[in-house]
């Protein structure tokens, strides 16, 4: 048997080093970063620790990332807008690394659509968008118990930092927990907006949250939204017109229900009103 | 917990060190720990499961030996009876009870009788009909005094539960399992290789065959509607492919995984596609199913030696427990009808058996077995379209579609997502099962005289393309059974 053991052993060492070999070297290089799926989170990551002259800093999902791009330089405002599935956990974390690299604003915008702040960690995406680049000793003292119990429901989070997984697309497939009290605002969105507030003040900027254009499909579930949970939580300052804001288009206008046709016609639209 | 997770992986590993390492060759040990594992594995699926299975072996485990004790053969008969209506009993209620309620129910309200029966909440047992099975021919074994009872519960309760096969079997028999369990078992380095190989095969067809096939697959069975006859045609023979590859490949792991602990089980599978019939694709195709029902019914109903029109009639039953077996659904039992319509031609003109194996000796096939390999596979595929469907509704939506569709265009599967890789590597795959047919898994033998480099290299790139080219998990479809 123990010859078996050995030869079992000895036969898998090239192939463990030859798996190994490509997630160690884009580890490295930190080039998994520009290749993985949802690379705008580490796009957004990186953006956020590097200095800024705007005065005004959007956050938003990936609707709110086709209406002010990342990527694209813009006098007049910075956009860290990545992804809803890193949830406002994952946000505030981008917010708090741009204050921290010493940057100074007047204003941050939140542009998300209002299912966005359902997000309470809870969905398959959370392995690949939230854990791989946020469950880390870098941010792991800033998490509260809320997102550490939701996390410990998904399989394999230990396995989260482990290369091969890290570097690669991998998740792991199951259900998540999907019945909740709530019908807008999540627990973790309530704490770590509440968590934005309060460096709102201690930074001395204004928080404005906008919604994006939204198919009105949805209008229905967002009409039923409690917006209790808004003045419940203290956030009804942050949350003005929010509702009243929202731009309903029909299914023409959206790739797939979610995402916008044309987005840069809104993004105007939204500078000469709101972001200005 | 299935065989391609890395959770079977850690279990396996931890079973298989405290087998051979604390308890090397302390068999009654070993059983327990067998059975400690196996109720674990099965456990995992769903604990709730668990207790129907403890309670299941224990009473068969007395009502075997009560028929052994039996003070005459009348009485032994009656506890047999007991014991077989008690099996069936347990499936009946477990799997069967809510559709009969549903199609009794359709069925007296389409006649003009207003009734209104709820169902059941019954929670499904995962792998009842296997397990069920095991148990039932146990007793039917003593009763014909093939075997004599397990007197030892553990031994008895691991043949019923062994992890490898409880949840897609092979269904093995207790003359063959049970012995096993009782002699030393010293760890045997070929087995175990042989056992590696077979995994290593099972898991190319699952993780690369079935799983990438089956995205394909569910595609066209999801727009059946928009979808041209080209495209559910290679829908139709996509999904032939797709429930070989991950039925057989769990098999093949099942019996890869028994082979490292020592045990040899029945095969299941036996290259069924390079059938050149019906008939040979059914002594290939879930061959220990296939061979439960041959014993126990078949044979139980007068088998070969009853008048014509009996045998018809009994193959008629074996094709419609057979259909019925796979689950509660019309589907199934039309599945099975149309077999037995396909089967029963071929008994009657005698040409149920094929005096040579396929391509013998020959490196192809001739002709004349070509035709007869692609039109059996055809109508095998046939029958897979109904045996997929949710209803047959569906079933007969999709063959009207098949036959009335355009074949005009190139199949949309095909023209649209074509993936050059997934094609090449089906290609190897049908090769290396034409070439292997003769033994137990296709590349049983392949490279046994080769030189070591190059050997291991084929192993290596099989390795590699599983993890590159492995297709979304999916469930094995045999689970829901």
């Amino acid at each position: 048997m123990h010859r078996y053991i050995s030869k079992i052993v000895v036969f898998f060492i090239p192939l463990v080093i030859l798996f190994y070999s490509e997630p160690v070297y884009l580890l490295i290089d930190s080039k998994y970063k520009e290749i993985v799926a949802g690379k705008e989170i580490y796009q957004s990551i990186k953006k956020s620790k590097q200095k800024g002259k705007q005065k005004k800093l959007i956050l938003g999902d990936s609707v709110g990332k086709q209406l002010f791009s990342s990527t694209v330089h813009d006098d007049t405002f910075n956009s860290l807008a990545c992804n809803q599935a890193i949830s406002m956990a994952g946000h505030y974390f981008l917010l708090k690394n741009y204050l921290e690299a010493g940057n100074k604003i007047d204003t941050l915008y939140l542009v998300f659509m209002p299912l966005s702040f359902l997000n309470n960690l809870n969905q398959v995406y959370t392995f690949h968008y939230f854990l791989k680049p946020f469950y880390k000793d870098e941010y792991k003292p800033y998490l509260t118990q809320t997102v550490y119990n939701q996390v410990k429901k998904i399989p394999y989070y230990y396995l989260c930092r482990e290369p091969y997984i890290l570097t690669s697309n991998w998740a792991p497939q199951f259900v998540p927990d999907k019945s909740v009290d709530y019908t807008f605002l999540s627990p973790i969105s309530i704490e770590y907006l509440k968590k934005i507030k309060s460096l709102s003040k201690s930074h001395h900027f204004k928080t404005i949250i906008l919604p994006t254009p939204t198919i009105i499909d949805k209008k229905g579930i967002i009409d039923k939204m409690n917006r209790n949970e808004i003045s419940l939580n203290g956030l009804s300052e942050e949350f003005e017109n929010y509702f009243e804001r929202i731009i309903y288009l029909d299914n023409n206008y959206f790739i797939d229900s979610v995402h916008l046709k044309s987005p840069k016609r809104y993004s105007m639209q939204y500078r000469n009103t709101w972001i200005k | 917990m299935v065989f391609n997770s890395l959770s079977f992986l850690l279990f396996f590993i931890v079973v298989f060190l405290i087998y051979y390492f604390p308890l090397k060759e302390k068999t009654s040990y070993q059983n327990w720990l067998l059975l400690l594992a196996s109720y674990f594995f099965y456990g995992f699926a769903a604990w709730k499961m668990v207790p129907l299975l403890l309670i299941a072996t224990t009473a068969f485990y007395f009502v075997g030996i009560a028929i052994y004790n039996a003070k005459s053969d009348k009485t032994a008969n009656r506890i047999t009876i007991l014991g077989v209506v008690l099996g069936i009993g347990m499936l009946l209620y477990f799997k069967y009870l809510n559709f009969f309620i549903e199609s009794f129910s359709t069925l007296f309200n389409d006649i003009g009788f207003h009734v209104s029966w709820s169902t059941f909440n019954i929670i499904i047992q995962l792998g009842i009909s296997f397990f069920t099975f095991k148990l039932i021919s146990y007793v039917i074994e003593i009763h014909r005094k093939h075997i004599k009872p397990c007197t030892n519960f553990v031994e008895f309760a691991t043949y019923i539960a062994f992890f490898p096969t409880i949840l897609s079997g092979p269904i093995d028999r207790p003359n063959n399992f049970i012995p096993q369990l009782q002699k030393k078992r010293a760890f045997d380095y070929n087995l175990a290789v042989d056992g590696s190989l077979q995994i290593l095969c099972g898991l190319f067809k699952k993780m690369v065959i079935a799983d990438n096939l089956a995205t394909y697959v569910d595609k066209v069975w999801g727009n059946i509607d928009g979808a041209s006859g080209s495209t559910l045609l290679i829908g139709a023979i996509f999904y032939s492919i797709q429930i070989y590859a991950d039925f057989s490949g769990y098999t093949d792991m099942a019996i890869g995984v028994s082979k490292i602990f020592g045990f040899k089980i029945t095969k299941n599978f036996d290259y069924p596609y390079f059938s050149r019939n019906v008939s040979e694709f059914w002594r290939k195709w879930h061959i220990s199913l296939m061979d439960w029902l041959k014993e126990y019914v078949y044979i139980s109903l007068g088998g070969n030696r009853v008048p014509k029109y009996r045998i018809i009639i009994n193959t008629m039953v074996v094709f419609l427990v057979s259909g019925l077996w796979h689950g509660a659904n019309w589907t199934f039992v039309c599945w099975g009808a149309y077999h037995a319509f396909l089967f029963i031609p071929l008994l009657l003109l005698n040409k149920n058996k094929m005096k040579t194996p396929v391509g013998n000796g020959r490196t192809f096939p001739d002709l004349k077995e070509f035709f007869q390999i692609m039109l059996t596979f055809l109508l095998i595929s046939f029958g897979w379209i109904i045996f997929r469907a949710d209803s047959l509704s569906q079933a007969f939506n999709y063959i009207y579609r098949l036959f009335n569709g355009s074949y005009s265009e190139f199949p949309e599967l095909i023209s649209n997502n074509f993936n050059l890789s997934l094609f090449c590597l089906l290609s190897v795959f049908l090769v290396a099962e034409w070439f292997g047919r003769d033994q137990q898994y296709a590349i049983a033998q392949l490279g046994v005289n080769w030189k070591k480099p190059l050997k291991y290299a084929l192993y290596y790139a099989i390795i590699i393309a599983i993890f590159w080219f492995r297709g979304k998990g999916q469930e094995y479809i045999y689970f829901q059974f």
